[in-house]
């Protein structure tokens, strides 16, 4: 009996240790000072000992904020315009830093975000405890730090160890246009003093214990693992909460943003039942929505916690917040939970994200007009997708750093819309059977990690095979543009029975790939046919017992990424009555200019 | 205000000038038009994917005829541009002529002679108003807009349908500051009409000096004459919008260009029911070379 008993011990204590060495501890002590904008404390962090190190390193984010000039700020003239006008700019100071309680005086070197402490004088058996005194000043008003009046929004507002690598070398993002925080995941325990007045909304259900004191209170936080640990304050949130399955939601509002709660709330909810279903489980089971007054409209998602804007009238005309929110849930997924290196490959999170955004829009608002319907206007996200996609088409590649894109449209417009239509037309290429498989195999296989493209590159291979990923080649490392059409349709008599039908099927962006086409016949019947394009422009010749009147190709618009879905098809018989409508439209708005330039 | 009402029945006597003014419009426009078909309809013509423009405004459709095909838009933009210049050229011309029957009362028997010269004598000074009237609109749209924005910064914390009615409210505001630029050019010109051998500067002043006491009740004219065509104009947008997903095809098509028509029909005869009564008003304060001339009597 001893034997199994102690089998028994000896494996929980191996899962225990397993855990606990999964993901390090980040123990944060700090306290807000609301009078002087600043966050002050320690992080106390544990460096690894199966491996030598000849430093320590450590990024201090608050610093983009520094001044006009930092490479966070370039491409960012909202931002950088509201800190000109309010002089508060943000930054981070280490006053001190003890390596087992030594001090090390001013034996460490910070440039920009990037800290770095020698540690060839401290090398040792025992773990080295790490201690960063740290102030930080919060911006009037950021983006992912930022206090506006009396709401705070705090994200990198702490000292964060670099990211450290397999091959033990540590690796500083490089926080310049479009990057968003890069960090390993911990288990943060979190103490942070705050004027009692205020409220504090931490990732999910991490608020452990609130301890008041005179004026000042003491609010506890355990969470993870992770790889961000953002806080909401402000002193008149509201609370909402709904459950979903196992998952709580909690909006956190302003009486004045009660209106818009509702649909924050289905949005929400139709997002995490959606994922779970379709991707994995969501981990944190709690999910905590605050509205911040972040200066810009939108949102920012943080792990187990998403910050929005106060949306004014956009959700009356639109779903346009509907969408924001869908989007910053299912960053739970990809960005949470699945993390990826958002500054070196940032589509592994947006295109992701924003793809099954779409998915989702489609599946509970449908697919006609799931974002706008206004007078007769019919717009959908995915309208806007390819609309953006087309503005900066043929520039850049889906797989590129976030500062190297030259200005943040282009970033926009290539990461989450291209992004988006490039995912789904590899999702529709993998087909209802396999999507599910390799979302859920993706998910699982990186969860609480940090996958890179090759990653997901491999995971379409063991699904689908070799022929899909040279497509993920095509659509999510190259710039090119792909674009089908077909042109040239003719018939003629073949026999006293069949007619030959000729057409020409066109692609521009080489395309190694079976594409769909489908023949409409005289006798209204269709039949589906595949084309293995082996160049650019080849004409088809198909013999059958009824002419054509049409041809399809793509007729199931798996292409999502198809640049021109006009060309797709093609007709026997011209149809005016498009062009026609649409030209007496643009007819009545030229009158109408002319009014209103000659006010007759 | 009733007066004004009535003076709508005088519009039915001028149909040969509202009509000369529609088609003037809608002659421009179709030429303007006519390229954007040539251009557009082969494309969409051979295409199924348009098909959906027959019954709604599909944006997909019309994102993918605009955007993917960027280097077309711009220039057909330029193209329409050109256009309107001409148009406001033209309207200028016709201007002196019609000022000039409104203000004087001549309008339901239109001597044409004397209508295009008048058209002639006066094109300068009615370019000159609208050179001046395009400064006054830019300063004014700015001054507006700050005005306005400064209502917004006192409604911050407004969310939803509050947002949009402030929205609307705010848009009223410049819309009635620009209005009364408006209203101001027609004191001008109708000055010019009037004072036909006074200088500009001294045109001005009288028009200012008519504008001024008489702004409220020319805003209340205009605004009786500017809702029915704003009724007209919803609801057949919205007829339009009715019968073109109801019934469809061309029959549905062509109900919607009779609709739009109308629509544009309305606008011109708006401003002419706006002239009729503005004239009058005019008139009443600064006759100039109308005023009619003593008759003495032969015994």
């Amino acid at each position: 009996m001893m034997l199994p008993k102690t089998a028994a011990i000896f494996f929980i204590s191996f899962l225990f240790f397993f855990n606990a060495s999964a993901f390090d501890t980040l123990k944060i002590t700090a306290e807000l000072d609301t009078t002087l904008k600043q966050v002050s404390g320690v992080v106390e962090y544990k460096l690894p000992t199966n491996f030598e190190l000849s430093t320590f390193e450590f990024q201090l984010f608050p610093n983009v904020y520094f001044s006009a000039d930092t490479p966070y700020l370039d491409d960012k003239s909202g931002l950088r315009d509201r800190l000109i006008n309010s002089k508060k700019w943000g930054s981070m100071a280490i006053d001190s830093i003890l390596l087992d309680d030594k001090n090390i005086g001013d034996n460490y070197s910070i440039e920009y975000t990037q800290g770095i402490v020698p540690l060839n004088d401290y090398q040792s058996d025992q773990p080295l405890i790490i201690k960063l005194y740290f102030k930080t000043i919060v911006p009037e008003s950021g983006d992912r730090l930022s206090y506006l009046g009396s709401n705070y929004l705090l994200d990198g507002w702490f000292p964060t160890p670099a990211v450290l690598k397999k091959n033990h070398e540590w690796y500083h993002p490089y926080y310049a246009r479009n990057s968003e925080l890069v960090s390993d995941y911990y288990f943060y325990d979190v103490k942070i003093l705050v004027p009692s007045d205020l409220m504090v909304v931490g990732p999910g259900s991490s608020l452990k214990n609130s301890k008041e004191g005179e004026s000042t209170t003491e609010h506890s936080f355990l969470f993870g693992p992770a790889h961000d640990f953002a806080l909401a304050i402000d002193p008149d949130y509201l609370t909402e909460e709904s459950i979903i399955g196992t998952d709580t939601i909690r909006i956190y509002y302003r009486d004045y943003e009660y209106s818009i709660i509702q649909k924050i709330k289905q949005a929400a909810e139709n997002s995490i039942e959606y994922m779970t279903e379709y991707v994995g489980d969501y981990a944190y089971n709690s999910l905590n929505i605050v509205f911040s007054d972040i200066g810009f409209s939108g949102g920012i998602e943080f792990p187990a916690l998403v910050s929005l804007s106060t949306p004014r009238g956009a959700p009356v005309l639109s779903n346009a917040y509907d969408m924001l929110t869908i989007h910053e849930v299912v960053h739970q997924w990809f960005y949470g939970m699945v993390g990826s290196n958002q500054v070196e490959h940032p589509w592994l999170d947006e295109s992701l994200t924003n793809f099954f955004t779409l998915k989702i829009l489609v599946h509970y608002w449908g697919d006609s007009a799931n974002l706008f319907d206004l007078a007769g206007l019919k717009t959908t996200m995915r309208d806007m997708n390819r609309l953006n996609m087309t503005l900066f088409m043929g520039e850049s590649s889906i797989n590129q750093p976030s500062y190297s894109y030259y200005r943040g449209e282009s970033y926009f417009s290539t990461v989450y819309d291209r992004g988006a239509l490039a995912i789904e037309t590899i999702d529709n290429l993998l087909g209802d059977s396999l999507s599910q498989i390799f979302w859920k195999t993706y998910f699982e296989k990186f969860k609480f990690a940090h996958p890179i493209p090759d990653d997901f590159r491999n995971v379409i291979v063991k699904t689908a095979g070799d022929s899909l990923a040279a497509i993920y080649d095509i659509l999510i490392d190259s710039p090119i543009s792909i674009d089908f059409s077909v042109s040239n349709l003719s018939n003629r008599r073949f026999d006293s029975t069949d007619a030959e039908i000729s057409f020409v099927l066109n692609q521009k962006g080489t395309v190694n790939y079976p594409i769909d086409y489908r023949l409409y016949f005289s006798n209204g019947d269709s039949l589906d046919f595949k084309w293995q394009p082996q160049y650019s422009t080849e004409e088809i010749v198909q013999i059958a017992p009824y002419p054509a009147v049409s041809i399809l190709v793509d007729p199931d618009n798996k292409w999502a990424i198809d640049a021109n879905l006009i060309n797709n098809s093609i007709v026997i018989n011209p149809d005016n009555r498009p062009g026609f409508r649409l030209s007496a439209g643009i007819m009545f708005l030229i009158e109408s200019l002319l009014s209103f330039v000659g006010g007759i | 205000m009733i007066d004004t009402v009535k003076q709508i029945s005088r519009l039915f006597k001028i149909k040969n000038l509202w009509f000369g003014l529609f088609f003037l419009k809608a002659g421009l426009s179709l030429l303007l038009v006519i390229p954007f078909y040539l251009i557009n309809n082969a494309v969409l013509s051979s295409s199924l994917f348009s098909k959906s423009l027959v019954n709604s405004w599909d944006f997909s459709v019309l994102s993918e005829m605009f955007f993917g095909r960027g280097e077309i838009f711009p220039q057909y933009l330029i193209f329409v541009f050109v256009g309107a210049v001409i148009y406001a050229a033209i309207i200028q011309f016709i201007n002196g002529g019609l000022y000039y029957i409104f203000v004087s009362g001549q309008f339901e028997k239109i001597d044409w002679r004397t209508f295009y010269a008048e058209c002639g004598l006066r094109f300068n000074f009615h370019i000159k108003i609208t050179v001046m009237m395009i400064f006054v609109y830019i300063l004014l749209l700015f001054a507006g807009m700050f005005f306005v924005n400064i209502i917004g910064m006192a409604s911050g914390h407004l969310v939803g349908m509050p947002v949009v009615i402030m929205t609307g409210f705010k848009l009223l505001i410049l819309g009635l500051i620009i209005l009364a630029a408006s209203i101001f050019s027609d004191c001008a010109r109708a000055a010019a009409a009037a004072y036909p051998d006074k200088p500009f500067r001294e045109i001005l002043t009288i028009a200012s000096g008519y504008f001024k006491p008489s702004l409220k009740k020319l805003l209340i004219i205009y605004l009786i004459t500017y809702i029915p065509f704003f009724i007209i104009w919803i609801v057949a947008e919205w007829l339009s919008l009715t019968v073109v997903g109801s019934i469809g095809g061309l029959i549905g098509i062509m109900i919607e260009i009779v609709l739009l028509q109308t629509c544009s029909f309305a606008r011109s005869g708006q401003k002419l029911w706006y002239l009729i009564s503005f004239g009058k008003e005019f008139r009443s304060k600064n006759q100039g070379r109308f005023l009619p001339k003593q008759v003495t009597l032969e015994l």
